[in-house]
């Protein structure tokens, strides 16, 4: 595909502004960003703390200023402040850190404006939930909060039974005295369960004549044969697919609060990681209304691709599964903060709930009590083959959801069956590629293959790896020390909202690689902070083809920067994961500014 | 949620190319009167007869014939809202599973909306199978397609050898051991072997008075000698042992057996009896009411295939109708 961003920047570089009007030409309507003029001086200079600039030529300076968006000089303070004149405003960092805003290297931003609307039920560290009476309290919080009316749904998210120090499940009976006239239902960290109140219970018309369906749990209340609370599975799902919705309406009014959810935490370039029909749809929209002040990258998930063809592309008459000619213009390029990057494949699920696919069994039975379980794909290697070398032929950017290596291997024989090589630079990022044996990575700098690897894992669910596949294949779980060493781009994630947007635990997890037991999971893959940092930064920036823009302090990228209260490089290890985001700058413009506690 | 459709459906599984579309397309347009929900995972392969469309609104096909179609693209829970929004205008739902999907978990996906399960059927494509099986990605997901089949319908047979064909015959039956097999070319297999007739043995409907006779099991040859069907009608009471045995002792040759019961433990209102393969059913219908309680049941199996000792066994132990009355 033609790399707009990569020619934009470097006819801007190297041909100066004269070049703008050829560089317009270039580029589809609204996608224009702001110009740097050095000619009118910084807009703002920042000194007085540590600048962490994520470019491995000067790690560090001592100024930076910024203009127009973008920024205008870096480097020692006496030279920044040439660029200083009676407009400029000088901002003392006061010992803070100062670097560049983080990059979501993926996650799933539809995923934010449907969280706002919901309670934080979850233990630490995702929430504050340690006791029975704790969930009490933040679901009357989120009532006041968000002025939940009587008779409204109050949904809850990340219940968890192990969370709590009474070690059973909450029962309805136990909701039922604060929210009789409300239907309650507190969300599993699985997903695939919930807690539900009586009024819930009415609501869904479950009673003690509901039958449980097959692969469903029902709880019930002792001596008798009323729903007790707890849901799991088949007796879960068609409650949760039937759920009122909000309206698009309701949905646009939380898309503040859902951006502040990564400017909170330093971030300024969001992943919608699996993009449906309808919500990007609904991000057009968003868009159109001047609604986004983030960047967000969405990647339109491949079985959307006819629907989409459909309604963008009415007039084309190809196969179903066909993509136009025309395609590949749609993507690469921002419109009103919103850009599409590329196809988002999936070939298999997760392996914290054991639908990876992998190429060995696990050690313990499959989801459903099988025997020698090793996970499935999604589809069957054909399909996903013939629908790699359609997206590949167009040159479309591919994002493959990989987390077991079976599915890598899938990944990898349907990229060399499209002919696939590094030096073409296609970027193919696969993400998660959690369980990747040591084999593939050679695999992966063949075919320019570039990782976005899920370090949390190790932390959230390092333990349970250890039990289903064994130390040694659980300890190469994200195996960014050797990828490195492969010469591949590592970027890391938290696929929001499975994990929180926590910059600073990822980064932490990276370095450390503890689980929640605190044993060190595959000592041997742990990188240094600086490298870690780059992960959530110019390397993830890279995978989206942003790298010449962002992801670093130098004259020119956009001034997408954070301040942190601590410095991320230099403070002791544990601190790490308190150092909090104190403002944040979307292109100069301050996006989260930290309340004062 | 409160309310659960009473809508029979049946889970088409297999792997990818075995024929299930070919087999879906057949049933769409040969339905005999029934109106089929059906739920495909991707409309693209859905080879319908422009003629028969009727309307085509975002993820749902209508067709002339009262049948509708109905992508998954946006979830189970989407789809099954399709279809409760019309309750009622549907005989049967269909849901195809994907090529990779395991055909039982689908089943559950089905009853969790408290549908009852009519039978798992899993298309095998004969010439591919043993390939499919041995592949490093898919191998066992084949096989466990296969053990999870009430009904077998091993495909493109035209396709392999008579001589291959008997060897794959023994390898399914080590694979799916009891489970009936049924051959077809390009899945051509009649709706009523597959889905089972037209609701006239569904709950509360009984057979025209005229159907009623004297207890006899007759034996009809149909579809060029493909299928042989049994109708036992009796009008002594059978006990639920009897039941069970009848269930469990129809045999591998037996593809499908449906009608209502004249329970002894029940007596005064109709027992709807599905079989599909092993799986079977019975469920309480409505009171006999003015006509007087007997038994009918229509059984489907193989061409050829003896008349099954069980149902032999029933007739005998059977009083003359008109000894009851």
């Amino acid at each position: 595909m033609t790399d707009r961003i990569d020619r934009r920047e470097f006819i801007k570089t190297t041909v100066g502004a004269a070049a703008g009007a050829l560089v317009a030409a270039h580029l589809p309507a609204g996608a224009a960003e702001p110009q740097a003029e050095a000619s009118q001086g910084a807009e703002r200079i920042f000194r007085g703390g540590s600048i962490v600039t994520m470019d491995d030529a000067r790690k560090e300076v001592q100024a930076v200023a910024i203009a127009g968006g973008k920024i205008l000089a870096a480097g020692d303070e006496a030279e920044v402040m040439k660029t200083r004149t009676d407009a400029t405003q000088v901002v003392d960092l006061g010992g803070k850190t100062l670097m560049p805003s983080f990059v979501d290297a993926h996650g799933h931003f539809m995923n934010a404006p449907q969280i706002v609307k919901w309670a934080n039920v979850s233990g630490p560290p995702v929430g504050p939930v340690t006791k029975i009476a704790d969930i009490v309290t933040v679901l009357q919080d989120h009532v006041k909060k968000q002025g939940i009316k009587k008779g409204d749904w109050i949904i809850g998210y990340g219940y968890d039974r192990s969370n709590l120090a009474e070690g059973r499940e909450l029962l309805a009976s136990e909701l039922d005295p604060a929210f009789p006239d409300n239907p309650v239902m507190l969300i599993h960290s699985s997903n695939h369960g919930a807690v539900l109140n009586s009024a819930a219970f009415k609501a869904v018309g479950y009673d003690e004549n509901t039958p449980t369906p097959p692969g469903g749990i029902i709880n019930r209340v002792e001596g008798s044969n009323k729903p007790a609370g707890f849901l799991m599975e088949t007796a879960f799902l068609p409650i949760f697919g039937n759920m009122p919705q909000p309206s698009e309406r309701e949905l646009l009014d939380t898309l503040h609060e859902a951006q502040q959810i990564y400017a909170a935490a330093g971030v300024t370039t969001c992943q919608e990681g699996a993009t449906h029909a309808k919500d990007l749809a609904f991000l057009r929209k968003a868009a159109d209304q001047g609604l986004l002040y983030l960047d967000i990258v969405s990647l339109p998930f491949i079985l959307e691709v006819p629907a989409l063809v459909r309604e963008y592309a009415p007039d084309f008459t190809g196969k179903p599964n066909d993509i136009p000619d025309e395609a590949p213009q749609a993507f690469g390029s921002y419109r009103n903060r919103l850009k599409l990057q590329g196809i988002k494949f999936t070939l298999d699920g997760s392996p914290q709930g054991k639908t990876a696919f992998w190429s060995k069994p696990l050690l313990t039975p499959g989801p459903g009590g099988e025997e020698n379980w090793r996970g499935q794909p999604l589809f069957p290697p054909v399909q996903v083959t013939a629908a790699l070398a359609q997206v590949y032929a167009k040159g479309i950017q591919v994002f493959a959801h990989c987390n077991g290596d079976a599915s890598i291997d899938m990944m990898i024989d349907g990229a060399r069956a499209a002919g696939v090589k590094a030096d073409e630079d296609r970027r193919t990022v696969i993400i998660h590629s959690q369980f990747q044996r040591p084999d593939q990575l050679e695999a992966y700098a063949e075919l320019g293959f570039s990782p976005s690897y899920f370090t949390v894992h190790v932390f959230y669910w390092g333990e349970e790896h250890v039990a289903n596949t064994g130390i040694e294949r659980a300890s190469f779980i994200s195996p960014m020390k050797s990828a490195a060493a492969k010469g591949l781009v590592c970027s890391n994630h938290s696929d929001f909202s499975v994990t929180p947007m926590d910059p600073m635990r990822m980064m932490w997890s990276a370095v450390v690689r503890t689980t929640r037991t605190g044993r060190v999971l595959g000592p041997d893959e742990r990188i240094d902070r600086w490298e870690s940092l780059k992960a959530l930064t110019t390397n993830a920036a890279w995978q989206i083809r942003e790298e010449d823009r962002k992801g670093k302090i130098a004259p020119g990228m956009l001034a997408d920067l954070v301040i942190l209260d601590a410095n991320p490089l230099t403070v002791e290890t544990d601190r790490i994961l308190g150092i909090k985001a104190v403002e944040t700058f979307k292109e100069g413009k301050s996006v989260y500014k930290r309340q004062p506690a | 949620m409160g309310q659960a459709m009473d809508l029979p459906f049946t889970v088409i599984g297999g792997y990818l190319g075995a024929g299930k579309t070919t087999l879906l397309n057949h049933l769409l347009t040969n339905t005999a009167g029934m109106r089929l929900a059906v739920l495909v995972n991707d409309f693209g392969s859905v080879n319908i007869d422009i003629d028969l469309i009727q309307s085509h609104d975002g993820e749902t096909l209508s067709l002339a014939n009262g049948c509708m179609c109905c992508s998954l693209v946006n979830g189970f829970a989407q789809a099954i809202g399709e279809i409760e929004k019309r309750a009622g205008a549907f005989d049967h739902l269909v849901i195809e599973a994907s090529g990779v999907a395991l055909p039982a978990k689908i089943a559950q996906y089905g009853q969790m909306y408290r549908l009852p399960l009519d039978g798992i059927l899993v298309v095998v494509d004969a010439e591919q199978v043993r390939t499919q099986a041995e592949n490093r990605y898919v191998g066992d997901t084949v096989l466990r397609q296969l053990a999870q089949a009430d009904l077998l319908i091993l495909n493109k047979t035209d396709l392999v050898p008579s001589e291959d064909l008997e060897s794959l015959r023994a390898w399914l039956a080590g694979l799916a051991p009891g489970t009936p097999l049924i051959e077809s070319v390009r899945s051509e297999v009649p709706l009523e072997v597959l889905l089972g007739a037209r609701g006239d043995c569904g709950k509360g409907r009984g057979p025209a008075p005229e159907q009623q006779g004297q207890d006899h099991a007759h034996a009809d040859h149909n579809h060029v000698g493909t299928y042989r069907t049994w109708t036992l009608e009796r009008a002594t009471p059978l006990t639920r042992a009897e039941l069970e045995g009848l269930a469990a002792g129809l045999g591998s040759d037996i593809y499908r057996a449906k009608g209502f019961v004249h329970l002894a433990e029940d007596p005064d209102r109709r027992q709807v009896y599905q079989q599909v393969g092993a799986r079977w059913s019975l469920e309480p219908g409505a009171a006999w009411g003015a006509s007087s309680g007997h038994t009918q049941l229509v059984v489907i199996g193989r061409a050829g295939a003896a008349t099954p000792e069980v149902l032999d066994r029933l007739m005998a132990s059977a009083m003359p109708l008109a000894s009851v009355a």
